[in-house]
């Protein structure tokens, strides 16, 4: 008789929730709406699959957001947006040669300016948009890794920095192309990552990111490294 | 009569279902190079592409007559197949046959053979 007291709170107490997270997700996909954030931002699949998709694209896909970001990412960054990358969301649009060398013209930042509160309800709606066959618990948070090895894969053998940009004793360092990296940790998911960092075109065919073959180790460890990269 | 119908068939969903891959393959070679290797190479092919400064290693100039032309087409494919570690060079040159077909990266040289405006030797 008490169990099934227990379970009729237990039950009515996710009752009351349920709703609460359901109007939650809603909400903010109402506000994503009323932002027109799909003027820039693809919230639906597919990808860009050909050159003229990829140049007309003007900031990141979002309909895989749920399982690229970190939730505490989007809600700081919805308020307040920061160039992460330097040369734009693809640095064709945004680059010229002037005097036989090529430079980024300032490229556009995001729009984005939600209060506190939108910015809440919009990323909990974000984190709702998820690549079902993505791998989940393949990064494990906190596990030990080489170090040195991981960082001549990042610097010296994939070169991952050549396009890249990471801090070195607070400098900033590495190319511009691609997008930064420093904050990579407080930004994505470890799980998108590992996947992105293999098979680039699985989640963009037409990203300009080129296609390793490296062993399994190697790319955790390059996952792990990449992830240590907090502000 | 049957068995031509059925190789028809055959043969028109082969053709349909490989223009259903996930790139379309109609990009041309001066659109794979702004893409794969403007960011480094540059634009024009100059070598003066914005990742180039930060870079240990200067990118190879495409318009080098000079240069370009001590290097042989298979050479050519090679490093951009399999990238510069392949032929002890840079790893900062990275491999491009997963992401450009093998028809693509042909392309490709015959475009690099363009910007030099010349030929092997």
């Amino acid at each position: 008789m008490k169990m099934t007291k227990l379970t009729c709170l237990i039950l009515f107490s996710l009752a009351l929730t349920l709703p609460v997270r359901i109007a939650a997700a809603g909400d903010g996909k109402t506000i994503i709406e009323k932002n027109n954030c799909g003027t820039c931002h693809k919230m639906e699949g597919p990808a860009a699959k050909t050159f003229a998709e990829a140049l007309s694209r003007k900031a990141p896909d979002l309909f895989y957001a749920g399982s690229k970001f970190q939730e505490e990412f989007l809600v700081e960054f919805s308020q307040k947006p920061y160039q992460i990358r330097p040369a734009g969301t693809l640095y064709l649009n945004h680059v010229k040669t002037v005097d036989g060398v090529d430079r980024i013209q300032d490229p556009p930042l995001c729009a984005s300016r939600l209060s506190k509160e939108d910015a809440v309800l919009a990323s909990k709606y974000l984190m709702t948009l998820k690549d079902p066959d993505m791998k989940i618990g393949v990064y494990k948070p906190g596990a030990s890794f080489f170090k040195i090895g991981a960082k001549m894969i990042f610097t010296k053998s994939v070169a991952c920095i050549g396009c890249h940009q990471v801090k070195k004793r607070g400098k900033i360092v590495g190319g511009t192309s691609g997008s930064s990296l420093y904050n990579a940790g407080s930004r994505l998911n470890g799980d998108w990552l590992s996947s992105y960092i293999r098979n680039p075109h699985y989640w963009d065919p037409m990203s300009p990111m080129p296609k390793w073959d490296l062993g399994e180790h190697a790319w955790m460890q390059l996952t792990n490294y990449i992830m240590e990269m907090k502000e | 009569m049957k068995k031509r119908s059925a190789l028809i068939i055959i043969f028109t969903l082969i053709v349909g279902l490989s223009g259903l891959s996930s790139k379309t393959f109609a990009e041309t070679a001066k659109n794979n190079y702004r893409l794969y290797c403007s960011q480094c190479h540059g634009l024009t092919g100059n070598g003066e592409g914005i990742d180039k400064p930060t870079m240990g290693v200067a990118p190879k100039i495409h318009n080098n007559a000079e240069e370009m032309i001590k290097l042989k087409d298979a050479d050519i494919y090679t490093v951009t197949a399999q990238g510069g570690a392949s032929v002890t060079k840079s790893a900062l040159m990275p491999p491009w046959e997963g992401v450009m077909s093998e028809a693509e990266i042909k392309d490709m040289v015959k475009y690099l053979r363009e910007l030099c405006n010349c030929t092997e030797k």
